[in-house]
């Protein structure tokens, strides 16, 4: 998305993310950002910026315990960025999806 | 009178020093030390660039400009000089692939964190497999 991105992420960026539930991907192609964008629906919010060339980015995605993805992404809780400036909504919003959850967190 | 005696090789080794010095390329090593230092110090960094900036028109100004005593413009200065423009230059327009050229290449920078090649079948499978959970899907630039 950025001039800078012609490379896979380094070591030192994958480490940014250390929790060990996380699980990184390298998706040169933005299929997650297309697949995201085509399945946009009703109820899902949505997104207040982060289109670039016409390609999702630096946005976040809540999913609330029981949705499963069929033939479309379910409809995201939460669904906007950039993530810098969406912290003190993204957090609430994690919260009350993870009260939902029956499971580990 | 016999300060003066004392002081005058002093100040003739603090001249002579001085002299050498104003010819020695300092504001560039400055201008690409206070680059390096913004890609560590990310609050200041548009101070360090701007004084990185500030650097480097003066060594260059000193290279190409100068009329003073130091007349002598080596080979050595002006690849000095250009090196670091370049460094310069692309922390100033690269600053996170720099800083992660710098810490990539220290031990265990990535904490043990994988990257693996996207394959949608697999993500959904993942995400649902943690169907019981909260999913937070991010997109990110790698840079």
């Amino acid at each position: 998305m950025l001039v800078t991105d012609w490379q896979r992420p380094t070591a030192a960026v994958l480490g940014r993310i250390l929790d060990s539930r996380a699980h990184q991907y390298w998706d040169p192609a933005h299929l997650v950002a297309l697949r995201l964008a085509a399945d946009a629906r009703a109820p899902q919010p949505r997104q207040q910026c982060c289109v670039r060339d016409g390609i999702l980015w630096d946005l976040a995605a809540v999913y609330p315990p029981g949705v499963q993805w069929t033939a479309q992404v379910p409809p995201a809780v939460f669904f906007d960025g950039p993530i810098v400036k969406v912290k003190p909504e993204l957090e609430p919003a994690l919260a009350t999806s993870a009260a939902l959850s029956p499971g580990p967190r | 009178m016999k300060h003066g005696e004392k002081l005058a090789p002093v100040a003739a080794v603090v001249s002579a020093v001085s002299c050498v010095a104003c010819c020695l390329p300092f504001g560039i090593f400055a201008a690409a030390g206070a680059a390096w230092l913004s890609v560590i110090v990310e609050p200041i960094r548009p101070y360090l660039l701007g004084v990185s900036a500030a650097l480097l028109a003066f060594g260059l100004w000193q290279l190409y400009r100068a009329r003073g005593t130091c007349r002598r413009r080596t080979r050595t200065s002006i690849a000095i000089f250009w090196v670091s423009f370049v460094l310069v230059a692309a922390v100033a327009l690269a600053p996170q692939v720099v800083g992660s050229l710098l810490a990539g290449g220290l031990p265990g920078a990535g904490g043990g964190a994988r990257l693996n090649d996207l394959n949608l079948d697999v993500l959904k499978a993942e995400f649902n497999r943690a169907a019981d959970r909260t999913r937070l899907i991010v997109l990110f630039s790698p840079t």
